[in-house]
């Protein structure tokens, strides 16, 4: 009987022209998509390429250039630090576009340059990307609705349901049957969906897209779910699609725009304003204490005893940086502690709907949300004593920078900041699906008798 | 006749219970949406005034000191939220709201919400301005989709017909019945939107932020009247209430999910923007071929200042009755000026051939009309905020300007002893933002005006051609 059913099934879908017809369109929707992402994260990367060769010729032209042994050539350095795409980022763009991909480090003060953001149309920041992510989670529930609104209520409407109960299966079960079949369909569309994305994309079929794959088709689970409940109530066909589409307005749509809405007056902005006026004064102060008074307590805070080989003035150079950055780090700090609430409770705010939770989960495995942003600015502070201090020590030891030393600058590193997978982030939409098919389940069970 | 049916219609909806639940959730929305939204707007704008002030204060009470050392100390410029901006958010959350002003550099506006917020933003915000343009229309679809189908299927067309209606009778007393409906459940938003305008001026009474927002409730009413006759329109047309429903739908979806989206990514494809490294590498480089400012030995500083000399009639620098560093700089930052004004214009052009192309597609989805307009009217369009990055620039410079020409007029070359105070400080006023004119916002959308006013025409043409069929 069950071959029997999805064969039947799968014939009707191929004699249903508009069905055919809105999954191409949807289909074609996801290869755009996927070019559209893939060119974004293209042009990126190339940006990448094209920030690193520039400071690759600059360092040869310094070396090239390079007349005499100096202490000059820390001011003239600068590193710069990349945060490249992965290559999921093409199916999600998250907020790469709104953050900065490359940061330039160099020796006079760390929190001047942390600042910033990409040069991106704001209008198009608003209306947001077209990428896989948004097809999944926006487009397919719709393409999902369409295949089975009418799911039993068609054979209802017919009057041929009970012609088929006639034969030896229950009601459930040959609920169970079409509702696997439209799974079956739609899990094969995203996974097709998804093969083109990674063959396109040349990315790397691993555990991580893997799960990503898995994240959706959990949500896609989540809305057979709903179909489930809402055919359970075995009302007519124009009523269960009013319910499902009420359904993907309420978890695509308002629950996200409350959820903004609460965040924006419950948790504040961010003082950035505050820290910016901050560093302008630490700035202005640095320079007005007085030179002696500012070397003493340098010397002293770092155990420097003989200071007769030391040129003051570049020391104080050193120290004045020193304290600059030294009193900015807890403004700083302060400000990267209100953006992580802020951005955690959005996240943790994210269940309430599983598309909010699923954008969420997609973005963090693709490394494209804020947090990734936050880890490469963490890259950033953690690179930059290494980067200052090896000038520094030169310096305090009366030791001129050579034509070898060059190469003895210590290097930033472009490793990826990976996000670790959180398992447990699946469980809010796994809670959903079994909630809705639980509910559906008793309500069907209740009916069984009152064909 | 036409009245009849309207009067019908209209009470018939009345005593309908689901649109009564339809009607209080939208109402609930409406409501949290423009109080909440005008909360926050007041904070935030509460915030950034204080901001401003504190920056105005700590200019005029910095310490005594050389004028270029104050240049280099600067200020900050802080975007006002506009009066209207509770109503629609528009680009405000991804355009930053403050901007260093220093000596020879030309920052970018910072900290946007988008910047402080995770990708749960990009759902979008509910704002008034999203209920009117992505819910209502749902809601009238709801109302309207059988309004003629109905008839048909329980066969009361033509006993209305035989009645001696018309068909366009009927179809006009729908419309007109169904308008009375919105009309009921929108004007009561008017009347918030305005009053909490109203409240937002405090002292300050202003006609123009009236009329922008009569006008602004005007256009949203165009807007839903198109979707209010269209659905009516597609109902007469349709076979099957199911089928007028079900191609409703997919014109909602389209008109304000999938068009929107992909005309603006299309669009971004088409006139690509420079990225940061690009932008800032041509500023640079146009600047290294102006003169530097700090720099004695640059070329073009030299012939500087043999100019200078002649005007002047003296051999050296040192006779100058003038200080030549200041001069020298003050060249410096208007060639820096120039050359960051003239790229920044550029990155503005491309930006308005991409919103553009979203203006032109309006004339085939009223979506992206009502949306423009709303924004422009709301003064939280990327336009808006282009003018106040401008002004900030304006008053940068005349910040420097003031300090160099100072400088210039009292002080000798190479004389970085020079100290002055608080008379040169209470020289230079606070920042004060001006928002465009009503005048030039109506003149730079006019094409979304008239799309608008296309759609209300082209569907009322559409029914009026509307004959009977079963």
């Amino acid at each position: 009987m069950m071959t029997t059913i999805l064969k039947y099934e799968w014939i009707s879908l191929l004699r249903n022209r508009i069905l055919l017809g809105a999954m191409g369109l949807i289909f074609l929707a996801g290869i755009y998509a996927i070019y559209y992402g893939n060119t974004e994260m293209t042009k990126q990367k190339a940006t990448i390429q094209l920030v690193q060769d520039a400071e690759k010729e600059k360092i040869t032209k310094q070396k090239s250039d390079f007349k005499e042994p100096s202490f000059e050539v820390s001011w003239r350095t600068q590193r710069t630090l990349v945060n490249p795409p992965q290559s999921l980022a093409a199916f999600t763009i998250g907020q790469r576009d709104v953050f900065p991909f490359t940061k330039t480090i160099r020796a006079y003060g760390l929190y001047g340059s942390i600042f910033g953001s990409e040069i991106a149309n704001p209008f198009k920041l608003l209306t947001g990307n077209f990428d896989l992510a948004f097809v999944f989670i926006f487009l397919l529930p719709l393409l999902i609705i369409a295949l089975s609104y009418n799911l039993l209520s068609a054979e209802q409407e017919q009057g041929t349901l009970s012609l088929i109960l006639v034969n030896e299966i229950s009601l459930s079960k040959l609920i169970f049957q079409k509702l696997i079949f439209r799974v079956l369909v739609v899990l094969g569309f995203v996974i097709l969906l998804f093969l083109v994305g990674i063959v396109w994309t040349s990315t790397p079929l691993n555990l991580r897209s893997i799960v990503w794959l898995i994240g959706t088709c959990l949500y896609i689970l989540f809305w057979f779910s709903l179909v489930f409940f809402w055919v359970s109530y075995r009302q007519s066909s124009s009523f269960n699609a009013l319910a499902l589409l009420g359904s993907w307005l309420l978890f695509v749509v308002i629950i996200p725009t409350f959820l903004n809405l609460y965040l924006e007056s419950t948790r504040p902005l961010t003082s950035g304003a505050n820290l910016q006026r901050e560093l302008r004064e630490i700035t202005e102060a640095g320079w007005n204490v007085p030179k002696k008074e500012n070397l003493k307590k340098y010397f002293l805070e770092n155990g420097i005893i003989d200071t007769t080989k030391i040129s003051a003035d570049m020391v104080h150079e050193i120290a004045l940086v020193h304290y600059m950055d030294k009193n900015a780090a807890p403004h700083f700090a302060e400000y990267k502690t209100q953006l992580n609430e802020r951005v955690n409770l959005s996240r943790s705010m994210s269940w309430l709907s599983p598309a909010t939770q699923t954008q969420s989960l997609l973005n963090q495995l693709a490394n494209v949300d804020t947090d990734a942003y936050l880890r490469f600015l963490e890259s950033l502070e953690s690179y930059y004593p290494k980067f200052k201090g090896f000038f520094d020590s030169q310096k305090l030891a009366n030791k001129k920078f050579d034509k070898n030393d060059f190469d003895k600058i210590p290097m930033p590193t472009f490793k990826q900041n990976e996000s670790k997978i959180i398992w447990t982030e699946f469980l809010p939409i796994g809670i959903f699906i079994m909630l809705f098919f639980g509910l559906g389940w008793r309500k069907m069970n209740q009916k069984i008798f009152s064909l | 006749m036409q009245n009849i049916i309207a009067k019908k219609e209209f009470t018939q909806t009345l005593r309908d219970k689901r649109f009564w639940v339809m009607a209080i959730l939208v109402w609930g929305l409406l409501l949290t949406a423009s109080v909440v939204g005008f909360m926050n707007y007041r904070k935030i704008q509460a915030e950034r005034s204080n901001a401003s002030k504190s920056a105005a204060d700590l200019w005029q009470n910095q310490k005594d000191k050389n004028p270029h050392s104050a240049a280099h100390y600067g200020s900050f410029a802080y975007r006002p939220k506009s009066p209207l901006s509770f109503v629609d958010f528009g680009t405000d959350s991804f355009t930053g709201m403050s901007v260093r002003l220093e000596a020879h550099k030309q920052n970018d506006a910072v900290f946007s919400v988008a910047q402080e917020s995770s990708s749960l933003l990009r759902f979008g915000e509910l704002t008034l301005a999203f209920v009117m343009q992505v819910l209502m229309p749902l809601l009238i679809i709801f109302l309207c989709f059988n309004a003629i189908t109905q008839e048909k299927e329980s066969k009361t067309l033509q006993i209305l017909l035989s009645q001696g209606a018309s068909m366009q009778q009927i179809v006009w007393g729908k419309i007109k019945g169904f308008s009375g409906v919105i009309a009921c459940l929108v004007l009561p938003i008017i009347l918030i939107v305005s009053v909490l305008l109203l409240i937002s001026f405090d002292s300050s009474f202003s006609w123009t932020w009236l009329t922008r927002t009569g006008l602004l409730m005007l256009s949203y009413l165009a807007y839903l009247l198109v979707f209010v006759v269209l659905a009516v329109w597609v109902s007469a047309k349709a076979t099957s209430s199911r089928v007028a429903l079900l191609s409703l739908l997919v014109v909602w979806i389209f008109a304000c999910i999938i068009i929107p989206k992909a005309t603006v990514n299309v669009a971004s494809n088409i006139f690509p923007v420079p990225t940061s490294f690009a932008f800032n590498k041509a500023i640079q480089d146009d600047e290294a071929k102006g003169i530097d400012g700090h720099d004695p030995e640059d070329e073009r500083a030299k012939i500087l200042e043999k100019q200078i000399l002649a005007q002047y009639e003296v051999d050296s620098v040192s006779q100058l009755p003038v200080n030549f560093d200041a001069i020298q700089m003050q060249e410096g930052e208007k060639y820096t000026s120039m050359v960051y004004s003239k790229h920044f214009k550029d990155l503005q052009k491309t930006y308005n051939s991409q919103n553009k192309i979203s203006e032109i597609v309006g004339l085939l989805n009223p979506f992206l009309a009502i949306r423009q307009v709303s924004m422009a009217l709301s003064g939280s369009d990327y336009v808006t905020h282009a003018n106040f990055q401008e002004q900030a620039e304006k008053y940068r410079f005349r910040l420097v300007e003031l300090m160099n020409n100072y400088m210039r007029d009292h002080s000798k070359t190479g004389d970085w002893e020079f100290k002055v105070n608080k008379n040169v400080w209470s020289q230079l006023p606070a920042f004060q933002y001006t928002e465009p004119s009503f005048g030039s916002v109506l003149s730079r959308n006019w094409l979304s005006f008239l799309s608008l006013g296309f759609w209300v025409m082209l569907s009322f043409w559409a029914v009026s051609k509307i004959k009977f069929s079963l």
